[in-house]
């Protein structure tokens, strides 16, 4: 594409070197596949050609902060310190998890989206940011500040007069409340 | 000028015997319902006493009723703004244990209890679990200064007073009590119509009475912590608030309110007072101790003849002018000044007035036998119940309001005791009606309408004009047909 000039090809050529840098055995993979491509088919900004989800519907991934960060499938940040190029490859082909493969299966997809994930994939991991906060701790976490914030307003509330007053006169005579 | 009617009432206090008659009469017609177990829309307390509920007179506990903000009126338990961030947890409602937790008594036990050893029993029972339980308070739980190490001791008033007045007031030789029966007070001020966050109380344009509209409340029960006098309830089966309705449906037929009209000691006047609307924020903006005199300032006198202009102006009929010339409650409040209204200080105006109770002056020097005379306008200070705490009560600690109200009430006793007995001299008498500010006629006016009057006159209820007010909008056959009794919707809420 014309909007890829120069610019991304000097993209590709650092990238490729600092794969090539910190997991020699994976660079001749990575450097196949564009990972700025991988990035839009992850986030589904460039639809897959069969048809396919995009990965960020089911999985989270730093970088994509907690409205991304979807958990019916497992966190992605460390897939490619795990797998490996040929290992993320070889799962994006043969849909090894059910859950994947009831997607997949009549979507593939195609041999060149698979190298643009797995050079995305590769390019994140290189990033080795902080892994990506879950939707579900936020809410919890909100909810557990909304809850506090509540139970201090509630320090204010009237507890009773009456029994206060009973017991209060009570153990100032020395009686059992 | 913007002026108003309003169905007024005195409670005489001297004439309250505490029988509960009037709380019985209004239970029985309005709050005989589930949910509604534990309200009482007319209560009788005994004073000293915390009352019902207990302690209702402290809001630095329940935060009822207005303070000034600089120039300007505030609800004291918040404004808009912080209405609607406590809107789903008021912070200031009483618990029920501040009222009381309903009882009854398992009755049908002592007629069905297997035969045994022992004289079967009716248990307590809880009306809100309905598991046995053990009563531990009511709505007249310090009547007659039951409990009064407790209650009487811890009446807001009574802490008050310096440790030496409380002594003597609970010296047993000395031991003093009144009863205060209370209803909706139908302020022109009410606290509880500012509070309502769904606009559903109002109060009437034609008599003030203070009204919640039950298809309008959402039940937020922001009114029940603004009424300072809390009579304003929740009903726990509609989950709708509701309060003492003046019985209007009664009132609508010339009926006395029921109250009113079973009250056993007479003590209850009602009739309707003219005031002037636009004056209600500067009066009760007003120092604590200026607030009863501001009031009554506001109260307009029927018979001048300005101000019947300007009431006709206003759209007020003239039965309705006619109702306020008659009424007794400007005779008590206005003419002869000795009626006062319950705690002015919460600055709702409260319209209903009080003759404070002329306790007995002490008398221990001779058995009872000094002269009534000089002693009694000297003897003032020492009355059992220190000036101070009925001043707390209802003048706004304004001691001189109190006094003078005493002043006319001794005078109408020496006055009646010089008739009667015939032991006072004329000077004493004309030093007693110039202290107080009466003439003779005045005095003899009073004494007739506290002991001598029937109920019609006690209690003139206006007329409350429904007919013409009905016909304004629609034909009467019409309305008989489309409304009968009016309409009767169950609350779409309910467990």
């Amino acid at each position: 594409m014309k909007t890829r000039g120069w610019r991304a090809d000097i993209c590709r050529l650092i990238l490729a070197t600092l794969i090539a840098l910190v997991l020699p055995g994976a660079a001749a993979m990575a450097i196949e596949g564009d990972a700025a491509r991988g990035a839009q088919l992850y986030a589904g900004s460039r639809a897959m050609t069969n048809g396919g989800s995009p990965c960020v519907a089911c999985h989270a991934l730093t970088g994509f902060g907690s409205a991304g960060a979807a958990n019916y499938g497992p966190d992605l940040s460390n897939l490619y310190a795990d797998y490996g190029a040929e290992g993320v490859g070889a799962v994006l082909e043969s849909l090894a998890f059910p859950s994947m493969e009831a997607i997949y299966a009549s979507r593939p997809l195609t041999s060149e989206e698979r190298l643009d994930l797995v050079a995305f994939f590769a390019q994140t991991a290189e990033q080795q940011a902080a892994p990506a906060t879950s939707l579900t701790g936020s809410i919890l976490l909100g909810v557990v500040i909304v809850f506090a914030i509540v139970a201090l307003l509630g320090l204010r509330r009237l507890k009773g007069v009456r029994r206060p007053l009973v017991d209060r006169v009570r153990k100032q005579r020395g009686m059992r409340a | 000028m913007d002026i108003r009617a309003q169905v007024s009432s005195v409670f005489h206090l001297d004439k309250c015997i505490g029988c509960h008659t009037c709380s019985i009469a209004c239970k029985n017609l309005w709050t005989d319902r589930r949910g509604n177990e534990y309200m009482w829309w007319n209560n009788v307390e005994t004073k000293p006493g915390t009352g019902y509920p207990t302690k209702w007179e402290d809001q630095e506990k329940y935060r009822g009723g207005w303070e000034r903000a600089g120039s300007q009126l505030r609800l004291k338990q918040g404004g808009k703004a912080s209405t609607f961030g406590k809107i789903f947890h008021n912070p200031d409602l009483p618990t029920m244990d501040d009222y009381y937790e309903p009882f009854t008594f398992k009755y049908a036990d002592l007629t069905n209890a297997p035969a045994g050893t022992d004289q079967p029993t009716a248990r307590p029972v809880s009306m809100v679990s309905g598991k046995p339980m053990k009563i531990e308070a009511g709505p007249n739980w310090d009547d007659d200064l039951s409990g009064s190490t407790v209650y009487a001791a811890n009446d807001p008033g009574v802490i008050e007073l310096s440790k030496e007045q409380q002594q003597q007031l609970f010296a047993i030789e000395k031991m003093v009590m009144f009863h205060l029966p209370r209803i909706c007070n139908h302020c022109s001020n009410a606290a509880c119509v500012a509070s309502c966050p769904s606009g559903a109380i109002y109060k009437r344009g034609e008599d003030g009475i203070v009204l919640i509209n039950q298809d309008k409340c959402r039940g937020w029960r922001m009114c029940v912590s603004a009424c300072p006098y809390k009579k304003t309830y929740y009903g726990w089966a509609t989950g709708k608030s509701e309060k003492c309705i003046l019985c209007y449906p009664r009132q609508e037929a010339g009926e006395a309110p029921a109250c009113f009209h079973s009250c056993v000691g007479r003590i209850r006047y009602l009739g309707v007072l003219l005031y002037d609307a636009d004056r209600i924020e500067a009066t009760a903006l007003k120092a604590d101790a200026e607030l009863t005199a501001a009031q009554r300032e506001m109260i307009l006198d029927p018979f001048d003849p300005g101000v019947i202009k300007a009431a006709r102006e206003g759209g007020l009929a003239d039965q309705i002018i006619e109702a306020a010339q008659a009424s007794p409650v400007y005779k008590f409040v206005k003419q002869w000044g000795i009626a006062l209204p319950l705690h002015p200080e919460f600055r709702t105006l409260p319209m209903l007035f009080y003759v404070p109770p002329l306790l007995p002056v002490l008398s221990s020097k001779n058995q009872g036998t000094q002269k009534i005379g000089d002693d009694f306008f000297t003897s003032l200070e020492q009355a059992r119940l220190p000036l101070k705490y009925l001043a707390g009560l209802f003048a706004g600690g304004n001691e001189e309001e109190v006094k003078a109200v005493y002043r006319r009430l001794i005078a109408v006793r020496m006055q009646r005791r010089a008739e009667s007995v015939g032991d006072l001299s004329e000077a004493e008498l004309l030093n007693a009606r110039e202290l107080s500010g009466l003439s003779r006629e005045a005095l003899d006016a009073i004494f007739r309408m506290t002991s001598l009057t029937r109920i019609k006159e006690r209690i003139q209820v206006p007329p409350m004009l429904r007919e013409q007010a009905i016909e304004a909008g629609m034909e009467t056959d019409e309305y008989q047909q489309g409304m009968g009794f009016g309409s009767r919707k169950a609350p779409k809420r309910r467990w």
